[in-house]
């Protein structure tokens, strides 16, 4: 019994120390890609602001405006809230496992980990009360 | 030699083997099912190593450990005052609550084989008579914390999904998704123990201290086969 407890209290704590160690070393990533998203929407560089969404916001954003993401990402409401990499607005971001929600200025960007690399899945979004943010940038 | 030690310590041996294959099992099927809703979701799979080493996996795990170690803990305690008429789980009913030191051979009573702390009185011999219930409620607190954190990034990663805002965790201590993980566990812990306890006053297993002998009275108490 003794060798038993042991063991779980070991695994415990270790369940505890990988929570807390792999949160640290992912915020800095996932906070960089939203304010690179930003900054590429205010310097309308359309293709850089592109490459940096997951797949299927990518398509979905082409389908429902019917032209070119590199094109439609530039209609969109980003990054109007300052400048990013002037560290006006420097954001604050939030990673739980393979997802991330990042805040800079008035922009709020979601974003999931694909392939070791943070691609965003939602932006140009609006807050709903007590509803998920409707954004305009979005997954299908 | 090694027969010897097998045969002696086969009871630990056997559930440390089970313990061990089914949390591999479970880490497989976890990490299936997880993908699956990855894929759902238009979302990246993981391999293996991150499902195991992630928040979805803790707390699956340690909802279930905490309530375990939780119903060994509420058992150990509730056997010593409650009683149980017929059933093998419990004492018999003129020894409801702690014993004498005569009955719990401590101190004077000690015998030549009994556990040092057992023989030498005071502090010692107070914190030994509550060892097992100490280390079982600390791992059950322990568990539960594991679970609360493990669930906490958990339920955030899924409310960001849903593209919510993430909750404290303070306020997920609060939130119907941790009490649903930690009740649905906890009844069936309370149902299987219970019913352990009843059904042994009626029903025999020969040859299991589980039970009483099969041709032992419904009422007798406190007898082990």
């Amino acid at each position: 019994m003794t060798r038993r407890a042991r063991w779980a209290a070991l695994a415990g704590a270790g369940c505890a120390l990988v929570l807390a160690g792999c949160a640290g070393a992912q915020d800095d990533a996932a906070l960089s890609a939203a304010r690179q998203l930003l900054a590429a929407a205010r310097d309308s560089d359309g293709t850089a602001a592109c490459a940096l969404l997951a797949p299927a916001t990518r398509s979905e954003l082409e389908q429902t405006s019917g032209r070119p993401c590199e094109r439609a990402i530039l209609e969109e409401d980003l990054g109007q809230g300052g400048d990013p990499e002037e560290g006006a607005e420097e954001g604050r971001v939030e990673v739980f496992d393979s997802m991330a929600q990042a805040v800079v200025g008035r922009d709020r960007v979601f974003l999931s980990r694909f392939d070791g690399r943070w691609l965003v899945v939602a932006a140009a979004c609006t807050p709903v009360a007590d509803r998920p943010y409707d954004c305009s940038i979005a997954m299908p | 030699m090694r027969r010897g030690f097998v045969r002696h310590n086969a009871l630990s041996l056997f559930f440390g083997a089970l313990f061990l294959l089914s949390l591999a099992g479970q880490s497989v099927a976890g990490w299936l099912q997880f993908n699956d809703r990855q894929v759902a979701e238009h979302l990246d799979a993981v391999p293996w190593a991150g499902y195991v080493s992630s928040s979805d996996f803790a707390v699956d795990v340690a909802e279930n450990w905490q309530s375990e170690f939780l119903q060994f803990w509420v058992y150990l305690m509730a056997t010593v005052w409650l009683l149980q008429k017929g059933s093998p789980e419990s004492k018999e009913l003129d020894k409801a609550g702690r014993e004498s030191d005569e009955d719990q051979k401590i101190g004077r009573f000690a015998e030549p084989g009994s556990p040092a702390w057992a023989k030498v009185g005071g502090w010692r011999t107070r914190l030994y008579s509550s060892s097992l219930a100490a280390v079982m409620g600390a791992i059950f607190l322990m568990s539960w914390f594991v679970q609360s954190v493990a669930g906490w990034a958990a339920f955030n990663e899924e409310r960001l999904q849903q593209l919510r805002d993430p909750l404290a965790w303070s306020e997920y201590l609060r939130a119907a998704d941790f009490w649903a993980r930690t009740l649905q566990n906890w009844q069936s812990e309370f149902l299987a123990v219970g019913t352990l306890a009843v059904l042994a006053i009626y029903l025999r297993q020969r040859g299991s201290p589980q039970s009483k002998p099969v041709g032992e009275p419904h009422d007798s108490t406190g007898v082990e086969g």
